[in-house]
């Protein structure tokens, strides 16, 4: 780990995001989530480092399953 | 389409004249250049090859005008390209120039955008004009030139290449019949639904988009500055998007966006358009008593033609490529399309290029086609999201442009620039390292110099920019081969072009650069034309 990952709190953001979600609903937590990461690649500000992140996120798209 | 009552040629600013098919008595049945098309590009093409002497035919089977104002934004580059064909007073005149525009979403500003502008250029980013004042400035240039032979109400039917292998066999008709006729080159200036390329069995290939919009003019007396409007999601047209641009004698442009559930018959009733209109004029605060002048429909398609030259017939203008109104790329790239033939194909006819510089045409023009179907998709993306993705990502950056700038730049409508030929055959790059100014291939921009400009004094031919002392430069001259413009080394020029003493730029007819030199002289700039001439520089060893 860099110095840089030990200094986001990352239970707080997982936080966060989830509270977004509840917040916004089915109908609107896709734009929420894509302008949390609109805002959160600007913050990066770097393009090669935010279409990783988007191409990590793709990858092994299965939660747990949910029985009806 | 015309308000109830009135015909298509009755208008509340334009007269539209009936122009008669000439007498047949004495009528050349050979020509070296024929152009089917009297639209603003095939006129250009004319006016091109007629302001280096050589002749041409344009026929055209209407009687008049296209009716409507259509393409209305005309770029720097086409003024440059209007001022090269001696026809730029009038369009000066007339038109409006602007250089910004604001973008709202749900009423609230969320761009204020400005076009790259210097006070180093004659010309201003944009100007709005309605395309029947574009074609009849460039008609009466056509018309007082007597090197055109203008046909209307003469319908080209037939195309070949003639089987003796001379030249184009047309078949024409015009009121009096039908009648053949002989052509070397064909031009086919002759729009989006081109008969010529159907009758050559030649597809456009490409993507068809799914946004239709509505355009629809007014006559309203609205004395506010000229800059363009976009409305993303306004109260008048929930989930849809509204432009509105100011024209000339008080005509206003509104498009807005049909929804894909929207019936387009219905949508193009004369009712609903004047519902919608008076809608987005309520948005706008806008409250001046209004009439209506005449609508239309679209859609945002992107198709080009594989190749623009075939045989002896080049393809020019929306014949060859149909391209999404965002951006203003039809018109203004249609004249680069007819100067750039033009300029080429009259070297060729005057036996001063070889017929290889033609397909020079087609490299060009071909990848200015691309560069705007590539840069207009992030438009039209934008604008008529295609994917559900797409309109997820738009309703995000909209979102955020209210309260974060770096989100409203996707709203950016990213305006014409001139492609520049880099990997062109007529394109010499740099041999030595350039500091600054614009590189090879790159439209040639204007500077102040002696209280005028700069390329007021540009030759009709080949120019070159010649900084402080460069040697030899005589012989281009006593060769007419380039009018020498012989500048300080310091200045705005200078400057403008990154050029030190010494140094000197090669500027085509048609206003791009060519090819640049430290420590340059005369007889290196000879043969850089020649090569020009040849129709290539890439295979040149030196």
């Amino acid at each position: 780990m860099s110095d840089r990952d030990r200094n986001v709190d990352l239970e707080a953001v997982y936080a966060a995001l989830a509270e977004g979600i509840d917040a916004h609903g089915p109908e609107h937590s896709e734009m929420f989530l894509a302008k949390a990461a609109l805002l959160l690649a600007e913050a990066l500000g770097d393009e090669d480092r935010a279409l990783r992140a988007i191409a990590d996120a793709q990858r092994n798209m299965t939660g747990m399953r949910r029985p009806d | 389409m015309k308000p109830h009552g009135k015909g298509r040629w009755e208008s509340l600013y334009f007269d539209y004249p009936e122009f008669e098919a000439p007498a047949r008595d004495g009528l050349a049945m050979r020509a070296p250049v024929t152009i089917v098309g009297a639209g603003p590009i095939g006129m250009v093409a004319a006016l091109t090859l007629a302001r280096y002497g050589q002749p041409s035919v344009i026929v055209d089977a209407k009687h008049t005008f296209n009716d409507g104002s259509r393409a209305i934004c005309v770029a720097r580059s086409s003024f440059t390209a209007l001022q090269l064909l001696d026809v730029l007073g009038p369009f000066l005149d007339k038109s409006l120039p602007w250089a910004s525009g604001r973008s709202f979403f749900r009423g609230r500003q969320i761009l204020e955008f400005f076009m790259p502008d210097s006070a180093t250029e004659r010309h201003r980013p944009m100007y709005n004009i309605e395309q029947q004042y574009i074609e009849k400035f460039l008609h009466d240039g056509v018309a007082a030139n007597p090197l055109i032979d203008m046909r209307w109400r003469t319908e080209c039917t037939g195309v070949a290449e003639a089987e003796d292998g001379d030249g184009v066999a047309l078949t024409l008709r015009d009121p009096d019949g039908p009648y053949e006729m002989r052509t070397d080159w064909l031009l086919a200036a002759d729009g989006a639904r081109s008969p010529i390329r159907s009758m050559m069995g030649l597809r456009l290939a490409g993507q068809n988009f799914e946004g239709r919009y509505i355009i629809a003019d007014i006559q309203m007396e609205n004395p506010v500055p000229v800059e363009r409007f976009a409305l993303f999601d306004p109260d008048a047209r929930p989930g849809s998007t509204v432009l509105v641009h100011q024209q000339p004698d008080n005509i206003w442009r509104i498009d807005y966006q049909l929804r894909d559930d929207e019936d387009e018959d219905e949508a193009l009733r004369e009712e609903n358009i004047r519902a919608a209109v008076q809608k987005v004029l309520d948005e706008c605060g806008y409250d001046a008593p209004w009439e209506l002048e005449w609508w239309s429909v679209y859609s945002a398609n992107t198709l080009l033609l594989d190749g623009y030259r075939h045989g002896r017939t080049i393809f020019i203008g929306d014949s060859a490529h149909i391209v999404p109104i965002f951006g203003v790329r039809g018109f203004n790239n249609g004249v680069l399309d007819g100067v750039n033939i033009g300029w080429k194909l009259a070297w060729h006819l005057a036996g001063k290029a070889d017929e290889a510089i033609l397909d020079s045409y087609d490299h060009e023009r071909r990848r200015a086609t691309l560069d705007v179907i590539e840069k207009s998709e992030k438009s039209t993306q934008f604008m008529t999201p295609r994917t559900r993705g797409f309109a997820v990502m738009r309703d995000a950056a909209l979102s955020l442009a209210l309260d974060f700038p770096f989100a409203s730049q996707f709203a950016n409508p990213r305006n014409m620039t001139p492609y520049e030929y880099h990997d062109s055959p007529l394109t010499l790059p740099d041999a030595e390292a350039w500091d600054a100014g614009p590189p090879p291939g790159a439209a040639a921009p204007d500077a102040r110099l002696d209280g005028a400009f700069l390329m007021d004094g540009f030759g009709p031919g080949f120019t070159v920019l010649a900084f402080g002392d460069v040697p030899g430069t005589g012989l281009l001259e006593e060769h007419d081969l380039a009018t020498v413009l012989r500048l300080p080394p310091e200045g705005e020029a200078a400057d403008v072009y990154g050029a030190g003493d010494g140094d000197a730029v090669l500027v085509r007819p048609d206003r791009f650069i060519a090819a640049r030199w430290h420590r340059a002289n005369g007889a290196a700039i000879r043969s850089a034309i020649t090569r020009i001439c040849a129709g290539g520089l890439q295979e040149d060893g030196e």
